[in-house]
């Protein structure tokens, strides 16, 4: 079962891939910094399961893998927000950069999974993305439906929603080896094919208007 | 913490967590929605009151129109005919040469005038457009124009001719003749041809050509209260109207109107 629920996840990740390739020169900046966001995504999933095959630890992948993620963000929401100050998002990007050195060094080295950084990376990216539906709430955007950054927002506020509390309570679901773990975990990976689904499907939907800036 | 609390807890935090977030979405789509409705609503009331507005000044531009034509051709047609007999009288009364032929000559110039101002009078009153017909108003319009201002001026019909109806054969008269007038009065042509397209399906094409010193686009588009009429009077049509010239080689105005509303 697990098997096919990686396999999908593959594919959905190939799809998303593809759909970006697809439209890749009517992506605007922003729009290719989501693109690379997934391209690193894809990479990093594909390496995981070469490591995996080769029992070679993949934590400090995930490691290098959210710094470049939350790094990527930030850059998206600068980009794609009116009322986003370069300060905010320098300020965000600190925050988060402390609590992981401080992780590092602390708590979860660059050998073991790294979900105390998750957690702060969906805190972080989950506050932008309110912003961001906040900003364009309080615009003169009327007709979001053709505003590609809003469904982006939307698919991004509702994925590290999903995930949140998977990162803060899954090292002890291991730990503890909690017969519900299956479950969870094909409920993160069903997010996960959502979420990639959304964000392909949003790349098709170019050229439009990304932008509100 | 027991496992089945955390458990608890995760499952619960996450129900919340993406339930608060699908609500923030569908409250922001519903609230941008209405919004969105409700700037629909205002434009389309500021159009329809603009609509409104440009139609009542036609109208009374119009009504003013029909006074100055009922007043030359009443009026100062009757004087004029008046005189016109009284010059008659005097040169046949007259015995001294020089008296007749002067009176003779300021008869013929007489009657020219009189001539030509019916030919105002008739294209001023928007019942000469209902009776003659679109095609031959827009004739007659140019048989004065011929005499009056030595411009060459043809008109070249095609397609099966029908009624628009009154008031869009007029609204399409005045256009011509604002084009015609502009023309004349700007860029001295010595040739202008209207091509009437009556196309099948019930759309109709009127293009207005000359070949006088046409003007630069980007510096007149926005300012001539002559184009704006044209523009008004093409929105109340329905129509699409588009203005093209080149400084020195003349001006095209074209004017389109669908079969929907043709």
């Amino acid at each position: 079962m697990m098997h096919f629920f990686d396999a999908v996840y593959s594919i959905t990740l190939l799809f998303c891939i593809l759909s970006g390739l697809f439209v890749y020169k009517r992506l605007n900046a922003s729009a290719n910094v989501i693109f690379i966001l997934v391209l690193l995504a894809g990479l990093t999933e594909y390496t995981g399961n070469v490591f995996s095959f080769f029992k070679i630890n993949k934590a400090p992948l995930y490691h290098i893998y959210s710094l470049l993620e939350i790094t990527l963000m930030s850059v998206f929401f600068l980009m794609t927000i009116k009322k986003y100050k370069k300060k905010y998002a320098i300020i965000c990007f600190s925050f988060w950069l402390t609590i992981c050195i401080i992780n590092a060094q602390c708590f979860q080295p660059i050998t073991k999974f790294n979900s105390y950084m998750l957690i702060t990376e969906s805190f972080v990216i989950i506050i932008m993305s309110l912003y961001a539906l906040y900003a364009i709430l309080s615009s003169d955007v009327v007709n979001v439906f053709r505003d590609n950054s809003f469904w982006i927002w939307t698919v991004v506020l509702l994925f590290w929603s999903g995930t949140f509390f998977y990162w803060a309570y899954i090292e002890l679901f291991y730990k503890e080896g909690i017969k519900f773990i299956k479950l969870i975990t094909y409920f993160q990976i069903v997010i996960n094919i959502l979420f990639y689904l959304g964000i392909g499907a949003v790349f098709l939907r170019y050229p439009g208007k990304l932008k509100t800036k | 913490m027991s496992n089945s609390y955390a458990v608890l807890i995760f499952v619960i935090g996450t129900l919340i967590m993406m339930l608060f977030a699908f609500t923030l979405v569908i409250f922001l789509i519903i609230h941008k929605k209405k919004r969105y409705e409700h700037l629909l609503e205002k434009q389309q009331m500021a159009n329809d009151y603009q609509t409104q507005l440009l139609q009542s000044q036609l109208e009374v531009q119009e009504q003013s129109f029909k006074y100055f034509s009922e007043e030359i051709h009443d009026n100062i047609g009757q004087l004029l005919s008046i005189v016109k007999m009284q010059l008659y009288n005097i040169r046949n009364n007259s015995k001294e040469q020089e008296t007749i032929t002067k009176a003779t000559e300021s008869n013929e110039l007489l009657g020219k005038a009189i001539t030509d101002l019916r030919n105002i009078s008739h294209t001023l009153n928007s019942a000469f457009v209902s009776n003659a017909g679109l095609a031959d108003a827009i004739e007659k319009d140019l048989e004065y124009i011929r005499s009056a201002k030595d411009v060459s001026c043809t008109l070249h019909r095609s397609g099966e001719e029908r009624d628009l109806g009154n008031e869009r054969e007029l609204l399409i008269f005045r256009i011509i003749q604002e084009a015609i007038g502009n023309a004349i009065k700007h860029a001295s042509p010595t040739a202008i041809d209207i091509y009437l397209e009556y196309r099948q399906g019930g759309a109709l094409n009127v293009m207005i050509q000359d070949n006088g010193s046409g003007f630069d686009m980007s510096e007149k588009m926005n300012g001539g209260i002559g184009l704006n009429n044209m523009h008004v009077r093409a929105g109340l049509l329905k129509g699409i109207i588009e203005v093209s010239s080149i400084k020195d080689r003349g001006t095209i105005i074209a004017l389109e109107i669908t079969a929907e509303v043709a």
